[in-house]
């Protein structure tokens, strides 16, 4: 099982095998002042075989955020914050033998930015690689320069 | 009930007894002659006295939606603030995820 692609958007929904994406590609976020709560989310599609994807398994999806330093971004506490995980099962049949079963997934992410710079949103599915979407954030009426 | 299947003239190609039988034929179709096919066909449901017994779907999005279920919810809110994550059942009416929906709206900027 593997994460097909991920895409930042403003709004995705899913029936679980197609889905609508408003806003797909948008990659900015402003706000008055920092630190601030900052949000995002994501259209996500897997790819995994039948015999992944059966009614008796249970499959983990694992997000992380990376702050512009690399860093796990860090919880109001101060604390780094680490991969927040959620369990997803289901059950698919393949319209052909061979083909990957490819679920659609809407997830909406909440973080608290610390810093302007570029944020790192890693989606993994089970074992496999995770994706990565960068995600700008920047503070209003700053200059749109971003480090990364 | 009987599954209709017809072509976008509404000519009548076959129709099955079961929708086991139906989703064979569709699955059937994609091997022989590719998924586009099916976009050019529509499905009737007739009861047993033959009338219409439904809306005309489209036959790709019946097969589509039979053989790739997937569990529901398939919305999930990842808060890294409040360090957790959540299914949303209820996309409309869950209130944690209408906010951040709205921060969202708010915040993403789209370059003019």
């Amino acid at each position: 099982m593997l994460v097909d692609w991920a895409v930042t958007c403003r709004y995705a929904e899913s029936n679980g095998l197609v889905g609508t994406i408003v806003g797909a590609g948008v990659d900015l976020i402003q706000v008055p002042a920092l630190p601030q709560a900052v949000g995002i989310m994501l259209a996500v599609r897997l790819g995994a075989t039948v015999e992944e994807f059966q009614a008796d398994q249970t499959h983990e999806l694992a997000v992380q955020v990376q702050a512009p330093d690399g860093q796990p971004v860090r919880t109001p506490d101060g604390s780094e914050s680490p991969p927040i995980t959620a369990q997803f099962s289901g059950a698919a049949q393949q319209i052909v033998p061979g083909w990957l079963v490819t679920p659609m997934f809407a997830i909406a992410l909440q973080w608290l930015a610390s810093e302007a710079g570029t944020y790192t949103i890693l989606v993994r599915a089970g074992l496999g690689e995770p994706s990565r979407s960068p995600v700008h954030v920047l503070e209003a009426g700053a200059p749109p320069t971003i480090t990364s | 009930m009987r599954y209709v299947v017809i072509d976008l003239e509404g000519n009548q190609r076959e129709s099955f007894e079961s929708v086991e039988e139906l989703l064979s034929e569709l699955r059937d179709i994609v091997l022989s002659a590719g998924p586009a096919t099916l976009a050019e066909l529509y499905v009737l449901e007739h009861d047993d006295a033959g009338h219409e017994a439904g809306p005309t779907r489209r036959a790709d999005e019946i097969l589509a939606g039979a053989f790739a279920g997937v569990g529901t919810p398939q919305t999930y809110l990842f808060d890294f603030v409040n360090g957790h994550a959540s299914e949303i059942v209820s996309p409309d009416s869950d209130p944690e995820y209408r906010e951040i929906r709205e921060q969202i709206r708010e915040q993403t900027v789209v370059p003019a």
